[in-house]
C-alpha cells in the first residue's frame, strides 16, 4: 500500500513516462476511479477481466492482413521504422482519484487492454486515420469513447457515450470559431499560457492574438478596429487557457457550464485533434451489441452512477442491436443518411419529450424519429444522431 | 377546355422533367489552350481525343442506390435525398491562353469531359457524394477519371477514387484536404504511364514526373519497368510495396525517419509521394489498360 501511495504521489508530481516492450501494469488505487486512456493511429481492444491491474501491451496486430493489392509485390522496408518495435511510452498523470494514461505514437499498431471489470468508468481517446483502425470494447461497465476511429464495436456493457466525430474544421488557436454561447477554456495540463476574453455567438469567428481579441467575422463582414470588436463583445467570455505547443494547435476545449449553439450541449471535457479537417478512411461504422438495457439505477462498487445510451457520429455507420424485451424509446435522427429497421415497432415523429431528451445530448435536428420498444417509456431513452452515415437498428439475437 | 388544361399540365411537367435532366452536350473552343476545369459534387471522366474543343456531356443520372448489404432483413425507415439544382457550367476565356470551366453542383452526379489530349489540365474538385454515382462502384462514392492526356496534368481536390490511365505528365495531385470526410480521397492510382514521348523539364529545380501528396489515401502507381526513376516517398504510417527493382539511394538530406529513397534502373525522373497514414504499392507496369 505505501508503495501504491508513493507512485500516486509521483503521478501527481506532474506525470510519469514510462518506456517499456513489456506490459505497462498499473494497480488501481481505489475502486471508483474515472481512467482515461488516449491513443494515437493505434487499433485496440479494451476487455473487462477479474485482475486488479490496468494492463496495456503492444502487440502484433491479430487482424493484420496484407492488402488485396499487395498480391504478387514485395514488402519494402522504410528506414528507421522497426516492424517488431513494440515499445510503449505511457504517460500517467493523476488528477485526484483519477488517472490519464496517454499513449503516444510508436511502431505498434495495436494495443490489448486489460482493465478490471469492477473498474466503473472508463474513458478511451483514439484518433486513427489509418485504414483498418478499431476499436474493440468488451465487458467494460460504463465505456465513454471519443475520437475519430474508423471501426468501433462495442460488446457487453452496462452503459455507453460515444462521440466519433470527424470533420471539424482547422481550428488553430488564432483562427477559433467561438460560434457557442458559454464560457470555453483551452487547457493544456491544465497550466495557463494564454488567458483572454472574447465573445462567442452563432456565426462568428474570432481572432485571438497574444490573449486578445484582434478580429471578429460576423455576417461574412470582418471587424478589427478595437471599437467595433468591443460592440460585439457581448455575450460569454472565452477562456484561452493554453494551447498545444507542438502542434500549435487546439488539442481540447473544457466547456465550463453551458455552451449555446442554438440548443444546449452538456459541460464536460472535448478533446479536439491536432488537425481539424479529418478525413478518416470509409467505411466507417460504430456497432453496439449485448448492452445489459435497463433504467434501473446503476450501483457499482456500492456508488451510484450514470446511465448513458449516447451514439453520436459524423459519417460512420451505427449498428444497434436491441433485444425485443426492452422496454425504452428510441430517439435517433440521420440527417442525410438511411435509416432500417428490423424492430417490430415502427418509427414515429419524436415527440416533445424525446426531443429533449435528444437535445440533452445533441443539436437538435429535423426528422428526429421515436421507436417506442414495448409501448415505449420516456423516462428511457436511447438517443444516436448521425450526418451521412447509415444506422441499422436490429433485435438482438 | 379540360384536354387543354390536361395538355398544358402535361407540358409543364415535361418541361420540369427537361429543365432537372437536360444531357445538353456543350462544346467550347479550345485549340492550344491551357485548361482549368473546376467541379463540385460530381464524378469526372476527362478524356483526351484528337479535337480541339472541349465537350461537355453530363451522363444520365444513376439508378436509385440499392440498399447495403448490412441491411438485409431490415426495413427502410427513412431516407434523406440530394438536393438536385440545373446543370449551368460557366465558361470564363481568362488569358488566350487559358480558358476556365465552372462546372457547378447539379442534379448531374456524373459528367464526362472530352478534351485535347495535348492540352495543359488543371483540374479542382470537391465530391462529396452521398451515394454512389454512375460512374463509381463498390464503396467508392465518388470518382476523377483522366485518360489520354500526354500534356501536364494537375489535380487538386477530394474524390474517393483518383484514377489516371494512359497519362504521359507530368502529374501533380494534391488530395490533402478536401473539407469532407466522406470524400476523402482514398485511393489514388496511376494504371497506365505513357513515358514513351516523355522529356524531363530541364529547369534548375527538376520538376516531378509525378508528385502526389494523399494525406489518407493509398497511392498505387504503375510504372514501365525500363523507366529511369528517383523515388522518394513520405509513408508516415503506412507500408510500401513493389515488385520493382529498387535500389536505396543516398537521401538528399540527412536519413529522416519514414523517409523513403530508392532508385529506379539508376535513377531520373523524380516520383515523389508524401501518403500519410495510407499503403503505397509502385508496380511494373503490365500492358495498356483502359479505365
Amino acid at each position: 500500500m505505501k508503495k501504491l501511495i508513493a507512485l500516486i504521489a509521483l503521478f501527481s508530481a506532474g506525470g510519469m513516462s514510462f518506456a517499456q516492450n513489456t506490459p505497462f501494469k498499473i494497480k488501481l488505487s481505489q475502486p471508483d476511479q474515472y481512467i482515461k486512456i488516449c491513443m494515437d493511429q493505434v487499433s485496440a481492444t479494451v476487455t473487462g477481466y477479474d485482475g486488479d491491474e490496468l494492463i496495456i501491451e503492444a502487440l502484433p496486430d491479430p487482424n493484420k492482413q496484407v492488402p488485396e493489392e499487395a498480391k504478387g509485390l514485395k514488402l519494402i522496408s522504410i528506414p528507421e521504422r522497426n516492424a517488431d518495435n513494440q515499445v510503449i511510452n505511457p504517460v500517467v498523470k493523476q488528477y485526484g482519484p483519477n488517472l490519464n494514461i496517454t499513449i503516444p505514437p510508436g511502431g505498434y499498431r495495436y494495443l490489448a487492454i486489460k482493465v478490471p471489470k469492477t473498474l466503473p468508468q472508463l474513458e478511451v481517446e483514439m484518433f486513427n486515420y489509418l485504414s483498418g483502425g478499431r476499436l474493440i470494447v468488451n465487458g467494460i461497465n460504463l465505456i465513454r469513447i471519443r475520437g475519430i476511429i474508423p471501426f468501433i464495436k462495442v460488446d457487453d456493457v452496462l452503459s455507453f457515450d460515444i462521440i466519433n466525430f470527424d470533420d471539424w474544421n482547422d481550428m488553430k488557436p488564432e483562427e477559433l470559431r467561438p460560434d457557442l454561447y458559454g464560457t470555453i477554456t483551452l487547457i493544456d495540463d491544465g497550466k495557463v499560457i494564454k488567458k483572454a476574453a472574447a465573445p462567442g455567438y452563432f456565426g462568428s469567428t474570432t481572432t485571438i492574438t497574444d490573449g486578445k481579441v484582434t478580429r471578429m467575422r460576423v455576417g461574412g463582414k470582418d471587424y478589427t478596429r478595437k471599437k467595433d470588436i468591443d460592440s460585439l463583445i457581448k455575450r460569454i467570455p472565452i477562456d484561452v487557457v493554453n494551447v498545444n505547443k507542438t502542434a500549435d494547435t487546439v488539442r481540447k476545449i473544457k466547456i465550463n457550464g453551458k455552451i449555446y449553439a442554438g440548443d444546449d450541449l452538456p459541460a464536460g471535457l472535448m478533446t479536439l485533434p491536432a488537425y481539424m479537417t479529418i478525413r478518416a478512411p470509409t467505411p466507417r461504422s460504430i456497432v453496439i451489441t449485448n448492452v445489459k438495457w435497463t433504467k434501473q439505477p446503476m450501483f457499482i462498487n456500492g456508488k451510484y452512477y450514470s446511465r448513458y445510451y449516447e451514439i453520436g457520429a459524423n459519417h460512420a455507420d451505427i449498428d444497434l442491436s436491441v433485444p425485443d424485451t426492452v422496454k425504452a424509446n428510441l430517439v435517433f435522427c440521420s440527417i442525410l443518411g438511411q435509416i432500417y429497421s428490423g424492430l417490430d415497432a415502427g418509427a414515429i415523429n419524436a415527440s416533445d419529450t424525446d426531443i429533449k431528451a435528444f437535445k440533452a445530448s445533441f443539436h437538435l435536428q429535423q426528422g428526429i424519429k421515436t421507436i417506442r420498444l414495448n409501448g415505449g417509456d420516456s423516462q428511457f431513452a436511447i438517443t444516436m444522431v448521425n450526418n451521412t452515415g447509415n444506422i441499422y437498428l436490429r433485435k438482438q439475437k | 377546355m379540360k384536354k387543354l388544361t390536361l395538355l398544358l399540365l402535361l407540358f409543364a411537367y415535361a418541361s420540369l422533367c427537361k429543365a432537372q435532366y437536360t444531357l445538353d452536350i456543350i462544346n467550347i473552343p479550345a485549340k492550344n489552350k491551357n485548361i482549368f476545369i473546376a467541379s463540385k459534387g460530381a464524378s469526372l471522366d476527362i478524356i483526351g481525343y484528337d479535337g480541339d474543343d472541349i465537350i461537355v456531356k453530363p451522363l444520365a443520372p444513376a439508378p436509385a442506390t440499392k440498399a447495403p448489404a448490412v441491411a438485409s432483413g431490415l426495413k427502410l425507415i427513412s431516407s434523406a435525398t440530394d438536393a438536385a439544382g440545373s446543370f449551368k457550367p460557366e465558361i470564363t476565356q481568362k488569358t488566350d491562353k487559358i480558358i476556365a470551366i465552372n462546372l457547378p453542383e447539379s442534379s448531374f452526379k456524373d459528367i464526362q469531359i472530352l478534351v485535347p489530349k495535348n492540352a495543359y489540365l488543371n483540374v479542382t474538385f470537391f465530391t462529396a457524394l452521398k451515394v454512389q454515382s454512375a460512374l463509381t462502384t463498390g464503396s467508392t462514392r465518388s470518382k476523377i477519371s483522366l485518360s489520354k492526356l500526354n500534356g501536364e496534368l494537375n489535380l487538386i481536390g477530394s474524390a474517393t477514387l483518383i484514377s489516371l490511365n494512359d497519362v504521359k505528365g507530368p502529374i501533380t495531385i494534391d488530395a490533402r484536404d478536401n473539407g469532407s470526410a466522406m470524400a476523402g480521397a482514398q485511393k489514388v492510382i496511376i494504371s497506365y504511364l505513357n513515358t514513351a514521348k516523355f522529356k524531363p523539364v530541364e529547369t534548375d529545380k527538376p520538376k516531378p514526373l509525378i508528385n502526389i501528396i494523399a494525406r489518407y489515401a493509398d497511392v498505387d502507381i504503375s510504372l514501365p519497368a525500363s523507366l529511369k526513376a528517383s523515388i522518394k516517398g513520405d509513408i508516415t504510417y503506412g507500408d510500401l510495396y513493389s515488385d520493382l527493382a529498387l535500389t536505396p539511394a543516398t537521401p538528399d538530406a540527412a536519413a529522416a525517419k519514414n523517409l523513403y529513397t530508392s532508385n529506379l534502373n539508376g535513377g531520373g525522373d523524380i516520383i515523389s509521394i508524401y501518403a500519410g497514414y495510407g499503403n503505397v504499392y509502385i508496380r511494373k507496369q503490365q500492358s495498356f489498360k483502359v479505365n
